[in-house]
């Protein structure tokens, strides 16, 4: 029998040490615990809402088709509720998806976010748990935990310079640590996860429809990048110091600041460097914008009533289109500053949170899952494709016009026809679409440095 | 034992995780609360800002109708968030202002810096105090000293407590100051009190986690195990258990969702209602029929003589008139009647509702204090004002709000009838400067306190429990 290469020796002398450790069994037990639990629970949550959803966008445009022509006309200010349908992928990160609204009221003039939806009431303080969670924060500390001592075990064991006597180079050595170890991590997650799978399928997801197979598959990637890059922050530390307990202070130090502090102090960071305004104040403004108009153009109609009672449908429309025009363009222009200035925050502080291995896996199982960011985005872009189609069909067709002395105007166009409104269509990205190389890139960039590190460091220990 | 516990401190005052964990602990909290009092100084420019953009446009178009908007221009920051950012993280009590990036990266707040870092901290100091001696061989050395078990174990948890209390006290100073320095409004006394509270809860909390600590290491005989042991119940206590409560209670009291209960009451106010107001007119109108003749006789009149026979002037039957005028309020009395029935039944569906989401939350209250971490979250928001008992409060007060804004309404509507009948009240452009405007009134400390002593008691039973089982566990340490 061919002699084992010493990686491989090294790799699996890992493994079978590592499996009767206590620490892999309690990894294994929380894993398998909490992550298929978790997806079940989450799934559910997502079911109700799917049901929720779809049973307020029918009552909201039987609302909409269930108003007379004089409703129509009397509320100049009228808006249809639009709801962003939920994602099955949400099981694995509920995201915003708790407290962000996937309520909007598309009006005359733009799109503007509804109240929040229900937030559970009792997870108001501390958040649920989700797979992310389970990820980002548990088996990021175990893959630490698994590696920090690696090395400086060795040492304090004496083993080290015996393994070193045998033909076996530093860089074999560093390898088989990092294949041995990360398998101990590993696995947990690869055999929750599938386990996870199947929980889904027991409460009913077809897991073959919508890409969802992709999806799941991607975000095991990115978790297994993920924890790899710990477990070589670990190995790394423990190549750089001599003794277990120092191994031990300083990875956990390093841990906190990487999962818990950066990613979430990059938000204040960002929110000092580039502040936005509330989106209530924009609203105001642009409510006080467009009455400013709206009076002027009462002005200016009142000349026209005056001048011929009869004929003044005609020169009404003349008169009008100006004031219409340069309406929509203030409260387009008030949405799109806001907007630039919250997408500057946004990319500051996300830049931040990438600074943190936790910050890139954050935004890509989001992004995934289909509750990141973009998904918000992509919703208030097809609410305001959806804005275009009710202006054309709707708010262009009636108007109500409200003249100095208080007198009211109102009409319609003898084409309006409100049954035949479209329904709101949303248009979820595809896997491919969801995918964030560059959070991918980082992670791999994050395990590369670092491995180099371990490995530059091991090659100058003192093995004594 | 007081030699001990100063022999316990001033040995680690020089090691490097006092040293390190100290040092990152006041500068986590000094940024911390420096940025958090910028974001607090900014959201209440934005708050006044809005405040001032609202009074200015109902200056301008204020219509009685449009008043809406002026009572939900939301509330005003609360001045401890600058420490506790309590629930404005999840749920949007301050504004209608919806921004992910906090849910996705949640921002860190004095009470999560001592929540995670110091309970940290705490165990890192402790988990080898008895087990690393052991390892070193002093253990027996010292118990040849003559002191009792107990007495040697007051002493390492005395040494251990002065120990962690340095980089606390440390980091709570750098929190008021800075606090102090940067926040854009000082804090009243009501508010120092609370922070002082909170300061005394948290080293409760830390001092329960260096008690932990102290009983995993007489539990174990390795640093490593001490070590593996202390940081998977560190895992448990502070990650796990607190986002795991509110799952564990959904399932165990699980509530409808809030769009099955408006179905629900759409329902009973809509189709139901009808209904019954359709069952007791008719029965009505039976009833009517049996007692008086000229109301059957009317009944049995073709519709569209019917008009004509109910006019009080017409020249027919006043018997008739007077038929037609009694099933008519038969009718309004059923329609009346309808409303109130189903009015109520949707009432009590709606406080049942209520009561089963406080049952859930209160569930969810009592599970998670299966950790001391909850325990600390509820004593410092309920200090702050801003958990779950301001939003109780909140709530309350902005009903009550509504009630008097309703009242007020309804005032200046008659007064304005009261001068022009002809005028359309609720429409017609008015001053609307003596409208009510929506204040919080805070919860003097003393109230505060007394809803913060049950979690001052759950941290002190946690405590006493960690360190029986120290002193139960050294007892029968072998020291050796």
């Amino acid at each position: 029998m061919p002699a084992m290469p010493p990686t491989l020796t090294i790799a699996r002398k890992e493994i079978q040490e590592g499996l009767l450790s206590a620490r892999f069994v309690l990894l294994l037990v929380l894993a398998l615990a909490l992550i298929p639990a978790s997806l079940y629970t989450n799934y559910r949550a997502y079911e109700v809402r799917k049901s929720d959803q779809v049973e307020m966008q029918r009552r909201s445009m039987d609302q909409l088709k269930g108003l007379s022509a004089t409703q129509l006309f009397t509320n100049p200010d009228l808006k249809v509720d639009v709801y962003l349908p939920p994602v099955p992928s949400s099981a694995f990160a509920t995201g915003f998806e708790e407290a962000h609204p996937r309520h909007v009221l598309v009006g005359r003039h733009g799109v503007e976010y509804g109240a929040p939806l229900e937030v559970s009431p009792s997870l108001g303080l501390f958040g649920g748990i989700d797979y992310l969670f389970v990820v980002q924060l548990l088996f990021s500390l175990f893959a630490v935990l698994l590696s920090f001592d690696a090395i400086t075990r060795e040492k304090e064991a004496g083993t080290l310079r015996s393994i070193l006597a045998n033909p076996v180079g530093r860089a074999s050595l560093a390898a088989g640590k990092f294949l041995g170890g990360f398998t101990m991590v590993a696995l947990p997650l690869v055999v929750a996860f599938l386990a996870g799978l199947l929980a889904l399928a027991v409460a009913g997801l077809d897991l073959s429809a919508g890409g969802f197979l992709a999806r799941s598959a991607w975000i095991l990637v990115s978790s297994l990048l993920y924890v790899a890059v710990f477990f070589l922050l670990g190995l790394l530390v423990s190549t750089l110091t001599r003794a277990t307990y120092a191994a031990l202070v300083v990875s956990l130090a390093v841990w906190l600041v990487a999962v818990l502090v950066l990613p979430r102090s990059a938000l204040l960071i960002a929110r000092m460097a580039r502040p936005v305004e509330s989106r209530q104040a924009v609203l105001l403004e642009k409510t006080a914008a467009l009455a400013d108009i709206e009076r002027a153009k009462g002005e200016a109609l009142q000349a026209v009533y005056d001048q011929d009672p009869d004929t003044w449908q005609d020169a009404r429309d003349g008169v009008v289109a100006p004031f219409d025009r340069r309406a929509d363009e203030a409260a387009h222009q008030l949405d799109q500053q806001h907007r630039t200035r919250v997408d500057a925050q946004r990319s500051l502080a996300l830049a931040v949170a990438r600074l943190s291995p936790t910050g890139s896996l954050v935004s890509f199982v989001t992004e995934m899952a289909g509750t990141g960011l973009s998904a918000e985005r992509r919703f208030l872009t097809d609410a305001e494709g959806y804005q275009d189609t009710l202006h054309r069909e709707l708010f262009a067709k009636v108007f109500m016009d409200t003249l100095p002395g208080g007198t009211i105007r109102m009409g319609a166009d003898p084409s309006l026809d409100i049954q035949s409104i479209p329904e709101f269509r949303n248009h979820p990205p595809g896997p491919l679409q969801s995918l964030r190389i560059a959070d991918l890139a980082m992670l791999t960039a994050w395990g590369l440095v670092l491995a180099l590190g371990a490995f530059v460091a091991l090659s100058r220990y003192d093995v004594r | 034992m007081l030699t001990l516990a100063l022999k316990e401190i001033r040995d680690s005052l020089l090691t490097l995780r006092f040293l390190a964990g100290t040092a990152l602990a006041v500068l986590l909290v000094a940024v911390s609360v420096w940025a958090l009092a910028d974001d607090y100084g900014r959201r209440v420019a934005g708050h006044s800002r809005t405040l001032a953009l609202n009074e200015a446009h109902m200056a301008e178009y204020g219509h009685l109708n449009r008043t809406g908007s002026a009572q939900v221009v939301g509330v005003a920051p609360r001045p401890m968030t600058v420490w506790v950012r309590g629930l404005s993280q999840g749920t949007h009590l301050e504004q209608l202002d919806n921004d992910p990036l906090p849910v996705l990266f949640p921002l860190v707040d004095v009470v999560a810096i001592v929540t995670v870092v110091f309970s940290l901290l705490a165990l890192v100091f402790t988990f080898d105090l008895v087990s690393g001696e052991r390892r070193a061989g002093t253990l027996r050395l010292l118990s040849s000293f003559g002191l009792s078990r107990p007495a040697l174990i007051g002493g390492k948890l005395l040494g251990a407590a002065g120990t962690i209390a340095v980089p606390y006290v440390g980091a709570w100073l750098t929190a008021a100051l800075v606090a102090e320095l940067a926040s854009p409004a000082p804090w009243t006394a009501t508010e120092w009190g609370a922070a002082a509270a909170i300061g005394a809860g948290g080293l409760l909390f830390v001092l329960d986690f260096a008690a932990l600590g102290l009983a995993v290491s007489t539990l174990t005989y390795r640093p490593r195990s001490s070590a593996f042991a202390v940081l998977a119940a560190w895992v448990a206590l502070v990650l796990v258990v607190p986002n795991l409560a509110p799952f564990v209670a959904a399932e165990i009291r699980p509530l409808p969702s809030l769009t099955t209960l408006q179905r629900q009451i759409s329902r009973m106010l809509d189709t139901e209602r009808d209904a019954l107001q359709a069952r007791l007119r008719d029965e009505a109108f039976e009833r009517l029929r049996a007692e008086d003749p000229a109301v059957a006789r009317y009944l049995r009149l073709d519709p569209s003589e019917r008009a004509e026979a109910a006019a009080p002037d017409s020249a027919g039957d006043p018997s008739l008139a007077r038929a037609a005028q009694k099933l008519s309020d038969a009718s309004t009395e059923a329609m009346r009647e309808g409303n109130r029935i189903q009015g109520e039944k949707a009432d009590a569906l709606r406080a049942d509702f209520d009561r089963r989401a406080d049952a859930q939350v209160h569930l969810a209250q009592g599970l998670s204090l299966a950790s001391p971490a909850p325990a600390f979250t509820y004593l410092a928001t309920d200090l702050a004002e801003t958990g779950l008992r301001y939003r109780a409060h909140l709530e309350a007060q902005q009903e009550e709000f509504s009630v008097g804004f309703a009242r007020w309404s309804h005032a200046t509507a008659d007064r304005l009838r009261r001068n022009d009948p002809q005028a359309d009240v609720w429409n017609t452009p008015t001053d609307l400067s003596d409208m009510p405007r929506f204040t919080y009134r805070s919860e003097p400390l003393a109230g505060r306190l007394a809803a913060a002593a049950p979690w001052i008691a759950a941290l002190a039973v946690y405590g006493l429990l960690f360190i029986a089982v120290a002193v139960a566990g050294f007892a029968r340490y072998d020291v050796r």
